[in-house]
């Protein structure tokens, strides 16, 4: 699975949780970029992306993402084991 | 305890070492003191006597901190404002309180009906005269603000009788003794009371308080706290460590001697899986409303715990607090009946800001066992006693609920939703519901067909404040009510579950 394939994947996850499309999602993107992206989304959408790729994120990786990119690279990290 | 005196004697005596940690940057508190002169000059330069309760900006920096210290100095009350929080609503509360000038730390210009100071910008005078301290038990420390379910904040002043109160409480208690090598955990809104049984006990006795800044995802900040500085004291929202939950095996945190909870229901299971990352803990549940100065009663936790339905109890009251429980008909009822929970002692508030009615409704006189009239309050706090004098908290009489610690009233939701162009002729309603994590979460009931909501959620997102704003909408057909006429909230909430 490439980036572009876990990125559509994980704009999915953001739907889901946020219950709108109206945003962009690239490895740049943060919070403050996406309406509704907050302290108690911000769980919710790791936990739907944690089912969607079967993986679960350790503490420390979700303590230092930062961007989409650096959640796109630790779902990758996870995905190859 | 003299709050002021012993808050200055501290400061004094621990002048070299750390008093705070924000956005890892260490101050110690000579820093703090030097600061608290700057804008006590400030203050007595430019601000009348008479003018006592002056608006405060919630930043996260050592400025707002040392504000609240200054303004104490003073003899001055703090209101504190997030600057997140819909502007219209801390507007409306700054003019309730008549407040004429705001120190804000930060450059934005967000309040320009009002005298701003910014401690960063403003020219200081090293001349100033001004008393050590201008200090008067009478004098107000804060006045908070609460939910209202008229559509209206309610203002709840706290004075320094109450705070002297609730430390000299905090003091005595044996299970609870802090020094000055603790690092204690600040992850409070100055908003938010329990963010003073937060910063006191640390800086009465020296101790370093580590903070959290409003815009961090809380709980993982508060992980990279206690990994990286080996906090001793935390002090929570019961929320924290439900987010936590799924990842508590990752953590181990030795460090910590205390670990208190307060402003939610703290659930059994959840505490006796968080003891095994803090193996060295005690474990306190806090209870207490902001009108009764942050807490009344405290429980420790014991593996034999005291509990209802997996709710940790909310232990005994504080030595000098004196606890009723009244039924529907204002009697008092005995242990193992549910009733509400009603307050009296030295930290209770003299009564809501400006609002006869509600205080005629929620205080009330009472002669005690002891002959002495006494003066109570009615928490909205189903409670009971046991046979063992240990009280459980059993749930809300009413519509309030709390979200993150901070309590809300299902009605000022309603109200605005109600004020809506897209919600004319339309019955709403808010209720809260569990998320995956095991946290409430509101939700706006709407009796109607389904419809595009963005401009009602942005509409009610400039009236209430962020955690009062419901997370998701729920369009039904046709209320459901029970059989006496009421809508039906048991049955509205699974439907909303079970979506």
């Amino acid at each position: 699975m490439n980036k572009e394939e876990i990125l559509v994947s994980i704009r999915k996850s953001f739907v889901r949780v946020l219950e709108h499309d109206n945003f962009e999602l690239n490895e740049t993107t943060t919070a403050k970029d996406v309406d509704g992206w907050e302290s108690i989304t911000h769980l919710l959408i790791m936990n739907d992306v944690e089912s969607a790729f079967n993986i679960k994120f350790k503490l420390m990786d979700l303590m230092s993402m930062e961007n989409v990119g650096d959640l796109i690279n630790t779902v990758m990290k996870e995905i190859q084991g | 305890m003299n709050l002021i005196r012993s808050l200055y004697k501290s400061f004094n005596e621990n002048n070299e070492r750390n008093a705070f940690c924000i956005n890892d940057t260490f101050f110690t508190y000579q820093d703090v003191l030097n600061s608290i002169t700057k804008i006590r000059s400030v203050i007595v330069k430019n601000i009348d006597f008479d003018e006592k309760h002056i608006g405060l900006v919630t930043n996260n920096d050592l400025e707002t901190y040392a504000t609240v210290l200054a303004l104490w100095m003073e003899g001055k009350a703090y209101v504190p404002i997030n600057s997140t929080a819909s502007k219209s609503r801390n507007i409306d509360i700054l003019k309730l309180i008549d407040v004429t000038y705001i120190f804000d730390s930060s450059d934005k210009d967000d309040f320009s009906d009002f005298k701003i100071f910014n401690p960063n910008h403003t020219e200081f005078s090293n001349n100033s005269e001004f008393e050590t301290i201008n200090f008067n038990e009478t004098n107000i420390a804060y006045v908070l603000f609460t939910s209202g379910s008229t559509g209206t904040p309610k203002g709840i002043p706290i004075s320094f009788k109450n705070l002297n109160a609730l430390v000299t409480e905090l003091d005595l208690d044996k299970e609870y003794k802090l020094n000055s090598s603790d690092r204690c955990l600040q992850m409070y809104d100055l908003t938010f009371d329990a963010s003073l049984t937060a910063l006191l006990p640390a800086l009465l006795v020296g101790a370093c308080v580590y903070t959290v800044p409003s815009n961090a995802i809380k709980y993982l900040y508060i992980y990279k706290l206690l990994e990286k500085y080996k906090l001793t004291v935390l002090k929570m929202v019961p929320s924290i460590i439900y987010y936590l939950r799924p990842y508590f095996s990752e953590i181990n945190a030795p460090s910590v001697r205390y670990s208190i909870f307060g402003g939610e229901k703290l659930y059994e299971d959840v505490v006796k899986e968080w003891l095994n990352c803090i193996p060295n803990s005690v474990i306190l549940n806090h209870y207490g409303p902001t009108e009764f100065t942050v807490c009344s009663n405290y429980y420790k936790f014991e593996q034999d715990t005291k509990s209802h339905k997996g709710v940790i109890s909310i232990g005994k009251p504080f030595k000098n607090v004196d606890c009723l429980i009244l039924d529907d008909l204002g009697n008092i009822i005995g242990d193992n009946i549910e009733g509400e929970l009603c307050l009296s002692g030295n930290q209770l508030t003299s009564g809501y800001w400006k609002n006869d009615e509600l205080n005629a409704s929620s205080f009330f006189l009472h002669k005690t066992d002891s002959a002495e009239i006494k003066r109570f309050y009615k928490t909205g706090d189903l409670c009971f006693r046991d046979g063992d004098g240990f009280y459980m908290y059993v749930g809300r009489k009413d519509f309030q609920v709390k979200i993150g610690g901070y309590r809300v009233e299902l009605g000022e939701i309603e109200y605005h939703a109600r004020n809506h162009i897209s919600m004319k002729s339309k019955n709403n309603l808010v209720i809260d519901v569990k998320n995956s994590s095991n946290n409430d979460e509101l939700v706006l009931v709407i009796e109607s067909f389904k419809f595009d909501t963005k401009d009602l959620m942005d509409y009610l997102s400039t009236k209430l404040s962020d955690y009062m704003v419901p997370k998701k909408v729920f369009f039904i057909d046709n209320l459901p009510h029970n059989k006496n006429g009421k809508i039906d909230r048991k049955q509205l909430k699974s439907l909303i579950i079970n979506e």
